[in-house]
């Protein structure tokens, strides 16, 4: 019986091994496996220790696999992970890596395409609210991650025209994520790093935005207006256009001129702009 | 990429050969050790024979030497085909045998040379009693036993190339202390404290893909310390293509924070476009070795820098195997032109779980390819042990370290703790002990300028 393969038959058996989520006689019998090579012939591929059989040695491995796999998103999905209890947690770390194995040098990449599962998943316990605690926390790896950009200073602010303002375009920095909730997530996840109480997670609309300054993870939670605000700047709008419908809706309690002075005085406190830009009052009506 | 059926004929036969490399001397032994002690025992019941013969050979003091002679083989016999002072017996006969040579068969076995010298039965017991002077008894044998007991013998304690203080890897990569991997628990520390550390290692891939605070904070630290790099996704042994893309982000990363150098594992990480995140073991066949050779030196290409392989931790050995683990980086590193990066607590957690000699490990493992080595805490399970860089260095692997530095020299030491870390006065602590084993073991060596140590291959 041969016991050597070769190292591409032998690599695609072991691979095939330690994702399959079965017992390891059944990893052995997969499809999968027996592609690289046939149960019969696996059971000989692996020499036995003193103490452990082939298939044993074999499950060591296996059994790393899942444990670094839940480590990796316990990191990065920490609030989800309180949510669900570790049992759950790890179930749903198996199922996820299941359909969606690592194809990244870097672990910090696993998780990318958890919030998507989470939306696949009918039998997960509150669906709905695991699905906005993953996209907080997706948002977060990925502001935490983001090139680091200039913040805009006040001595660009004020080379701007005053007759300028309304054609300017704001950038925001490139660790930046504007975000729209059903659930209160973000007040989930400042309870677990025992910022705050935790909150009812009933239905109730959040906003906010995710940023980094000074190389710090923040989030600062908006109104609806602010975020509307907000995301019609980040969409490219100048403050003209951007500020008018948020001004011309009817919100309960209503928007006051001296609103958008505190939010653009927190916003530029906190760096979410990278630099500014404005055309001239005739380009911006030959535009229109 | 199969091996060729002639390649794995050829591997298995000289490792069958090898297995039963035992065989030779023993059945040397007991056909000759029982020759000689019942020819011995024929002597001793027929002295007077004896002496009369030996008289009419003109060997002086026929009885004596009839005595002498009769005894000698009679307990030299034993001691062969028990493999009991198996040297001394055989050099004592051997001379027995130039006797007889020159005295019982005269000049004639001359006349026999060269086609049918082996007709000579004193000649062919020479060759063999030479063979088993040169040789010894082999490890079937109460010497054997003896020699384990005492702690003699072992390796041969070869002649000394270099001296200690002035070892140095082909590459004259710095010996650069001892230091710890940086770690982002540790990152506020580093940056307020400045603490007196001699080095960092840095891994590779927590810094390839962001722009954040820990690129932020390595860019300080690079500032104030060397730093190497330490890779876990390089993958290789790995039949998928060599990821390009990978090696331009570590090479970028390796000239912004000035690496001395950049390592990674002997392994590989997965195959069909997917990675296990975990540093598989390979088998060390003469396939793989071509295959790895070829993809170090496209990746030393690309890097325009040589790398270093680390001995990762294995649980498992594949039957197709037909190179010890260490004879196989030891051919890489050769063949490939690398370097290696000694992970002293690997080679103890691989030994325990393979049921190999860690010390005969070290000793295959070619000195000047050495650049650094690596130190950690383990998890035992009793049944094996897993490589979990989560607790203090056991004695046994200091034991280990204070050997592999007798035998390889002064290189780069890390300690490496990546699972409940604990304060880094802990870890540096820790790691300080490497210094405090490593000049314990010089001080033992005497003088700098005398001490001299074995060197590979000798």
């Amino acid at each position: 019986m041969a016991t050597d393969p070769g190292l591409e038959k032998i690599q695609r058996w072991m691979q095939a091994c330690i994702l399959n989520q079965g017992s390891v006689e059944e990893a052995i019998a997969s499809e999968s496996a027996q592609s690289a090579v046939p149960a019969e012939q696996a059971l000989k591929l692996v020499l036995p220790s003193n103490s452990l059989t082939a298939l044993e040695r074999l499950d060591i491995y296996r059994g790393m696999y899942l444990l670094r796999m839940e480590e990796a998103l316990s990191i990065d999905y920490p609030a989800l992970k309180h949510f669900l209890g570790d049992n759950e947690f790890m179930r749903l770390v198996a199922r996820y890596v299941d359909v969606y194995p690592s194809r990244s040098y870097t672990l910090n990449r696993l998780g990318d395409r958890l919030c998507e599962f989470v939306a696949t998943l009918d039998d997960l316990p509150r669906k709905e609210f695991c699905r906005d605690l993953a996209r907080l926390e997706y948002a977060l790896t990925c502001v935490f991650d983001a090139p680091e950009t200039t913040v805009l200073t006040s001595e660009a602010v004020s080379a701007v025209p005053q007759q300028a303002w309304e054609n300017v375009r704001l950038k925001p920095v490139e660790a930046f994520r504007l975000l729209e909730f059903e659930y209160p997530v973000s007040r989930y996840l400042g309870a677990v790093d025992g910022e705050n109480p935790f909150p009812r997670t009933a239905r109730k609309k959040s906003w906010l935005v995710a940023y980094r300054h000074n190389y710090g993870l923040h989030r600062m939670e908006l109104s609806q207006p602010a975020y509307e605000l907000l995301s019609a700047i980040a969409e490219g709008k100048t403050l003209g256009q951007a500020i008018a419908p948020v001004m011309a809706r009817r919100w309960r309690p209503a928007v006051k001129q001296s609103d958008l002075f505190g939010w653009f005085r927190d916003w530029m406190a906190e760096g979410l702009f990278q630099s500014l830009e404005w055309a001239d009052a005739q380009q911006s009506a030959a535009e229109r | 990429m199969g091996q060729t059926t002639v390649q794995r004929f050829a591997d298995r036969a000289l490792r069958a050969s090898s297995a039963l490399a035992f065989l030779a001397p023993l059945l040397t032994r007991l056909a000759i050790g029982s020759a000689y002690h019942f020819t011995g025992d024929g002597k001793l019941h027929h002295l007077d024979r004896t002496t009369q013969f030996f008289a009419s050979l003109s060997i002086p003091f026929p009885h004596f030497n009839a005595i002498f002679i009769a005894w000698l083989e009679f307990v030299g016999g034993l001691g062969l085909f028990f493999g009991l002072a198996t040297r001394i017996f055989a050099a004592l006969l051997s001379c027995s045998m130039i006797v007889a040579l020159i005295t019982s068969d005269g000049g004639e076995w001359l006349k026999k040379f060269p086609a049918d010298i082996t007709d000579v039965t004193s000649f062919t017991y020479l060759l063999f009693l030479i063979w088993l002077v040169l040789y010894g008894p082999g490890p079937v044998s109460i010497d054997n036993l003896l020699a384990k007991w005492l702690h003699i013998g072992g390796p041969r304690p070869p002649r000394a190339r270099t001296r200690i203080k002035s070892m140095a890897n082909r590459w004259d990569y710095k010996d650069l202390g001892f230091g710890i991997g940086l770690r982002s628990v540790h990152f506020q520390h580093i940056l307020d404290k400045n603490p007196a550390i001699d080095w960092f290692e840095v891994l590779s891939e927590n810094y390839m893909d962001t722009g954040g605070r820990p690129l932020h904070v390595l860019d300080q630290v690079a500032e104030r310390y060397p730093l190497v790099l330490h890779g876990v996704s390089l993958s290789v042994g790995s039949t998928d293509p060599i990821n390009f893309e990978y090696l331009k982000k570590l090479k970028a990363l390796a000239q912004r924070v000035k690496a001395n150098w950049v390592s990674d594992h002997l392994c590989w990480c997965g195959v069909t476009g997917l990675n296990t995140h975990d540093l598989l073991p390979m088998p060390y066949t003469t396939e793989a070795l071509r295959h790895t050779v070829a993809r170090v030196r496209t990746i030393q290409d690309f890097l325009e820098r040589p790398i270093a392989l680390e001995n990762a931790s294995t649980y498992l050995e594949f039957a197709a195997s037909t190179w010890p683990e260490s004879e196989f980086l030891a051919a890489l590193a050769e063949e490939a032109d690398c370097g290696i990066l000694l992970d002293v607590n690997n080679v103890y957690v691989s030994s325990y779980n393979h049921g190999f000699d860690p010390k005969a490990y070290i000793d295959r493992i070619p000195r000047d390819r050495v650049v650094q080595m690596h130190l950690a805490g383990h998890t035992n399970k009793g049944t094996h042990i897993v490589d979990t860089h989560n607790d203090y260095v056991i004695d046994t692997v200091w034991d280990l370290y204070r050997y592999a530095h007798r035998r390889l020299g002064g290189v780069a030491t890390l300690l490496e703790w990546d699972a409940n870390i604990p304060s880094f006065e802990v870890v540096h602590s820790e790691a300080l002990k490497a210094r405090k084993f490593r000049e314990q073991e010089e001080a033992q060596l005497k003088t700098p300028e005398l001490a001299e140590i074995p060197a590979y291959g000798d």
